[in-house]
């Protein structure tokens, strides 16, 4: 792909493949923290083991979610890029621009 | 008449300590995992925040949110770093208690059969005569007393669990909002954090004497809260008690190979975080072998310590220390210090030398409990021909290091001082000796061996233990340990000092020839075989180690006539191997 008016659409594709590469990691490590066990610790502890690890399954979504929106941006950003740069394409395609009998 | 004997009951309830270890290293590797992710998160934000391709007012806005993205993942990533050490710490601290448990339950059952036994004698005596009766109860009396010890020790393993269990609560507890998951001092309990601003603490610029005394002052809860929530500071505070280290470096140890295992796994580790994986997994395979180790004479483990661990040292090179043995309470203790090359993926072929030094030091010895450790605490020379070899300047740097490291060894012990020799092998043994010629090397016994030169000594008295106790071995094939200088010509510069074999140094030389050695020094490996079972080296050095070392078996010194080449009356001395007095290490049934 070429450039579009400054805008390079291959790396900014590729980082919006790895934002979302990382949503998946997150949403993983969500899942793997909320569904943790703690009845391998002490009874004492359980009760403060869960709401950590009930918080940060929570952290992790949102962690999740953060990379997702940053992905998104990054795919509308190329997308409109490349709109925009076909509707120029067809604006200045449009013109006659000879002089004289040619036109 | 009627006579009673109390005979006291059996005490206490002995209660197993809640939780399992090894359920708790599976949430602790959840944690770890999680970390990494976090770490992995903040590091592709970095990266990801100049991206070629776009520029201008969308690009600021999103550098911003991309930065404060990785900041806040970052803090995250440590935070719960640490509420997963410190699930490792409990867990390893809970295997501790069990194994205590166990030991009470065992007194107990003895105890429960000497009362039975008692209750049946005293059922079975009739018309007994005073004597008899004074016996009885002197039984009794000595059961109830261990009782009563049972009963003081059940307390004591109980306060410990409740001081584990209260830690490890306070740690999720001040990890938990998001505040705190955000926080500095994310996961770190309160009473850990003041502890460590106290004077002595491990990173305050203490010395090792003073970071002692800091220690003797923690109570027990406030030692297991620093070890779990600061394990990078205990693990290599010189004073602290190996036992400490120990704790503290197994929590790193297992951070590592969960958190960089993770990234692995993820396909996002970078090559130095690879290298350091390495070495971590070379770390755990040492620490495993050493741990499994057998005493000869008792057949019992005395256990592993891994008493440096520092992975990423000197450009992933990576420092580390593992003692065979424990080096809190061993009668006789040595340093091995290893030379060019060398580098944290060789820990476990050395910790297999310092298993058969162990061995050798006991088979022949006094019956004096030994610890030894494999010290690589130093940046070692990447080869033969390199810069640095020829300088000396990493032998003089490791020499302050190593005298350093022997300091933090005597001030974790001041009352109970070991017996303590430091052994050098090649460059190591030039790093030896700028320690004990320059840096107050505090050890009884030094020896040197497989050396190429004794840096700045030019005579074994220049050694900080004195003439009459530098032991040197030199196998005459060895080709790097004839390159010191003797004579008064010396060898131009070809070695690193004195050669410590010869007249001129006049330190004890001991026999250290191969039974299987070549014809010329290019055969055979003789400069890497001073450790190998039932060779006269190893012999000799178990004698030294074991403070006997006015018993080796000595040699004659290398000497250089002025009318010929440099001579060693070693070369046609027959050696041998296996030989009681001589060269056996081990029982001879032994593979």
């Amino acid at each position: 792909m070429t450039d579009l008016y400054g805008v390079v659409p291959e790396p900014l594709a590729f980082a919006a493949r790895d934002w979302g590469d990382l949503a998946e990691l997150m949403e993983r490590s969500s899942s793997d923290l909320g569904g943790q066990g703690v009845g391998a610790l002490a009874p004492s502890v359980q009760a403060a083991a869960s709401a950590f690890l009930t918080a940060w399954a929570g952290y992790a979504g949102e962690s999740a979610a953060i990379a997702r929106g940053f992905s998104s941006a990054l795919d509308a950003l190329v997308a409109d890029a490349t709109h925009t740069d076909d509707a120029i394409d067809t604006h200045f395609g449009g013109i006659d621009a000879r002089l004289g009998p040619a036109r | 008449m009627t006579v009673t004997i109390e005979v006291p009951a059996s005490q206490p309830t002995i209660r197993r300590p809640e939780g399992q270890p090894g359920g708790s290293d599976t949430l602790a590797e959840t944690l770890y995992t999680a970390a990494s992710r976090y770490e992995e998160f903040a590091d592709e934000a970095d990266q990801l925040l100049a991206p070629r391709g776009f520029s201008g007012q969308g690009q600021n806005a999103y550098q911003a949110a991309g930065g404060k993205a990785a900041g806040e993942h970052r803090a995250m990533a440590t935070t719960v770093e640490r509420v997963a050490r410190a699930v490792t710490a409990y867990a390893d601290t809970l295997r501790d208690l069990l194994r205590e448990w166990q030991e009470l339950s065992d007194r107990q059952d003895v105890l429960d059969d000497r009362r039975t036994a008692l209750i049946a004698d005293i059922n079975a005596t009739t018309d007994a005569t005073e004597a008899q009766i004074a016996a009885l109860r002197e039984r009794a009396s000595a059961l109830a007393a261990d009782y009563a010890e049972l009963v003081t020790d059940h307390d004591g393993l109980h306060r410990r669990v409740r001081a584990n269990e209260d830690l490890l609560r306070q740690v999720f507890e001040s990890a938990t909002s998001l505040d705190e998951a955000l926080s500095a001092d994310g996961g770190v309990p309160e009473f850990a954090q003041q502890a460590m601003d106290r004077p002595g603490a491990p990173g305050s610029g203490a010395t090792p004497e003073e970071t002692r005394a800091w220690w003797e002052d923690l109570s027990e809860a406030e030692r297991e809260a620093v070890v779990s929530s600061y394990p990078g500071l205990v693990g290599s505070a010189d004073g602290l008690p190996a036992d400490a280290r120990d704790q503290a470096n197994r929590v790193l140890l297992d951070d590592d190979l969960a958190t960089l295992g993770s990234k692995a796994d993820d396909g996002l580790i970078t090559p130095a975080e690879q290298k350091v994986l390495d070495n971590a997994r070379a770390a755990q395979q040492a620490m495993a072998d050493a741990d499994s180790f057998e005493d000869p004479i008792t057949g019992e483990r005395p256990g592993g310590q891994l008493w440096l661990y520092d992975p990423s040292a000197f450009d992933g090179d990576g420092r580390v220390a593992v003692a065979v043995g424990d080096l809190d309470t061993a009668d006789d203790v040595a340093v091995f210090t290893p030379g060019i090359t060398t580098e944290m993926s060789d820990v476990p072929g050395y910790t297999d030398q310092m298993q058969n030094l162990y061995e050798s030091t006991r088979y022949n010895g006094d019956g004096s409990s030994v610890a030894t450790m494999f010290w690589l605490g130093y940046n070692t020379p990447e080869g033969a021909i390199d810069w640095d070899t020829m300088t000396e300047g990493r032998a003089a740097d490791g020499g302050e290091r190593l005298a350093d490291a022997v300091d933090g060894l005597r001030a974790s012990r001041p009352d109970d001082p070991a017996h303590m020799t430091a052994i050098g092998h090649s460059y190591g043994s030039t790093t030896t000796s700028y320690a004990a010629a320059d840096h107050d090397l505090d050890v009884d016994d030094v020896a040197l061996i497989g050396s190429p030169g004794a840096g700045p000594a030019d005579h074994a008295s220049d050694f900080s233990v004195g003439q009459e106790h530098v032991y040197v071995g030199r196998d005459s094939r060895d080709f790097v340990a004839v390159l010191g200088d003797e004579g008064w010509i010396g060898k131009g510069g070809l070695g690193l000092g004195t050669d410590p074999s010869s007249e001129d140094f006049d330190a004890t030389r001991f026999e250290s020839e191969r039974e299987d050695r070549g014809s010329t020094r290019l055969d055979g490996d003789a400069h890497s075989s001073y450790l190998a079972h039932d060779t006269e080296s190893l012999y000799n050095l178990g004698l030294i180690v074991d403070g006997h070392g006015d018993q080796v078996n000595t040699a004659s010194q290398s000497y250089d006539p002025w009318y010929d080449v440099p001579q060693d009356p070693e070369w046609d001395r027959d050696p041998s191997s296996g030989v009681p007095g001589q060269s056996q290490t081990r029982d001879p049934g032994q593979p």
